[in-house]
């Protein structure tokens, strides 16, 4: 089916459209996009965990670092995955109580 | 030209404005004390604490011997004088005293100063038969130091050591200095990996990238999209609801323009002593509508020009999509990524570059995992499959399109352990195929 290149690229260009479509409608038909909260408050740091610290690479465990180590490990993960302040303090606070 | 300039007095100016803002927040040190350390405070603050409840039953014991008559009203304050503290407890509190200092020196020989060091990275070890050359193993080191220095300051810097052909070849990947500003906003200065190109700032470690080699489109001299910058950067996130934003603008030396040769028309990204005033400016906006999908949107405008050409624009964008998630009815892991990315540099209109220079090129990648599966082995194996290609000019020296589909099969060791396997089917228009068979055995430490 797909052995022109140009199908190919047809399908993958107009599946990152949709997609780009799709996430703004989600936004936008989002109720609570009223009121800009800062949403880690009401999560819990594994919750953040989870959500944050898996979208590029597989998790180590929180014994894989001291508490020390994953001060500086969640600092660099906090710029590179551009967290905020909250979702770093809330990732940290499970990490050093699971380790 | 003067648009650019006005792009870069206004990005200055909030960089500025930031920076004053932020030295007028308090910055509270942090001193760390560890788990253990601060299990034994504890322990020694709770005996203390007994000790004083002891004590305090000692004080009202004596007090009620001393004052047997409870009906008698009390004297005036200012006519009697207070008791001397009675003579049973005062060694006691000279031990509680003594006992005093030696915990607050022990608190005190606990404080690890504020200046935290990791040193991390990875290594790889691979192989690689490709049906137009030898085959041939490779390696790769990169030790990772990190520097965190107080709550806002931070280094990263990376050595790569490669191997190649005859040479250990030495890269700095980056060096990179960062300062927040606030809680959404950070700056950083010195060589970063390239925010515009999500790739390769986030998926290209070899403990990270699914596959053995890297998408066609950001590795070698026909690259649309560069590894690294040269300058400074202001980034961030910011939660809007349940969703959030990531974002990351730069202001860089930006790429040269290869004028001659085989590569001509092609971008030379290492340009470490800009040889013109043109400088390039970009970035990506990344939204999370709901967790674990990103969908990012990255551009960089750059100046470009060969030696002695006069400058032309080099206008790239690109798009991502990323989806990682654990599915339970799917009994594991999926992990699906694309991008694409289309670059415009204008016609100098000299010789060698009188052409259309328009290059395009992408990939999609889905892998999943069995990490739910009752079967222990069954969980940590990963199935890959990724489709790649590079467009480049019709009349360029360099203009083999090419394609390439990906099959491979991981094994996973720990959560940054991995060996991979992989074969790779290739398309080139005009010139032969370039089948691989490749294997790599990568860790992050
Ligand atoms: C935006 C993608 C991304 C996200 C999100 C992310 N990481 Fe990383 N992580 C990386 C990359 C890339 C590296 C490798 C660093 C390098 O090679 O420059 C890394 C490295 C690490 C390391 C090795 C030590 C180090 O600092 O380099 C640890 C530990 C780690 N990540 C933990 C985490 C945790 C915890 C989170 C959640 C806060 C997280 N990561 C979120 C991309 C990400």
């Amino acid at each position: 089916m797909f052995n022109r290149k140009s199908d190919w690229h047809r399908v993958l260009k107009v599946g990152l459209v949709l997609l780009w479509i799709g996430g703004l409608g989600l936004l936008g038909g989002c109720e609570s996009l009223t009121k800009i909260t800062a949403a880690p408050a009401q999560k819990s740091g594994v919750q953040v965990w989870s959500e944050n610290c898996a979208t590029c690479h597989y998790m180590r465990p929180p014994n894989a670092y001291s508490d020390a180590q994953w001060d500086v490990a969640v600092h660099h993960m906090r710029v590179r995955a551009n967290l905020t302040t909250e979702e770093q303090q809330a990732i940290l606070e499970y990490l050093k109580a699971a380790n | 030209m003067d648009s650019r300039r006005l792009i870069f007095g206004i990005v200055g100016l909030m960089a500025l404005t930031a920076v004053a803002h932020s030295a007028q927040e308090k910055i509270s040190d942090d001193h760390y004390v560890s788990r253990q350390e601060h299990e034994k405070l504890k322990g020694d603050y709770e005996k203390l604490k007994q000790e004083m409840e002891q004590l305090k039953g000692q004080m009202q014991a004596l007090l009620k011997r001393e004052a047997p008559a409870p009906a008698q009203p009390p004297a005036p304050p200012s006519a009697a004088p207070s008791p001397a503290p009675p003579v049973a407890t005062q060694p006691a509190i000279e031990e509680l005293k003594k006992e005093l200092r030696t915990v607050k020196a022990q608190a005190e020989a606990t404080k690890p100063g504020s200046t935290k060091f990791l040193l991390t990275g990875y290594g790889a070890a691979g192989y690689a038969d490709r049906g137009r050359g030898k085959s041939s193993f490779n390696a790769v080191f990169a030790p990772i130091f990190l520097w965190k220095l107080g709550d806002r300051v931070f280094f990263e810097g990376e050595p790569l050591f490669e191997l190649e052909e005859d040479e250990t070849k030495v890269d700095l990947e980056y060096a990179h200095i960062t300062y927040l500003l606030n809680n959404y906003v950070t700056l950083g200065a010195g060589k970063f990996l390239n925010p515009s190109n999500y790739f390769i700032e986030r998926l290209h470690p070899a403990w990270i990238n699914k596959l053995p080699d890297i998408p066609l489109p950001f590795v070698g001299e026909t690259a649309i999209q560069a590894e690294s910058q040269l300058g400074f950067q202001l980034r961030g996130g910011v939660p809007i609801g349940p969703t959030r934003l990531g974002y990351a603008f730069y202001v860089s030396n930006g790429p040269k323009l290869r004028d001659s040769g085989e590569d001509a028309g092609t971008l030379d990204f290492d340009n470490f002593e800009d040889i013109n005033n043109d400088k390039a400016v970009g970035g990506r906006i990344g939204f999370v509508p709901i967790p674990y999908l990103e969908l990012g949107y990255g551009f960089e405008v750059a100046g470009v020009h060969g030696n002695g050409l006069r400058s032309v624009d080099a206008v790239t964008h690109s798009v991502d999509a990323n989806y990682v998630r654990s599915v339970g009815w799917l009994r594991g892991n999926v992990d699906f990524r694309a991008q694409y990315a289309w670059l415009e540099i204008d016609n100098p209109g000299v010789n060698q570059l009188n052409f259309k220079n328009q290059r395009d090129g992408g990939y999609a990648q889905i892998a999943y995992r069995p990490s739910l599966a009752a079967v222990p082995i069954l969980k940590d194996l990963e199935g890959v499959f990724r489709y790649d290609w590079l467009n480049l000019p019709a009349n360029a020296p360099l203009n083999a399109d090419e394609q390439r589909w990906t099959v491979g099969l991981n094994y996973w060791f720990t959560p940054s352990t991995a060996l991979k396997a992989a074969y790779e089917f290739d398309d080139r228009k005009g010139a032969i195929d370039d089948n691989a068979f490749l294997m790599q055995f990568a860790t992050g430490f």
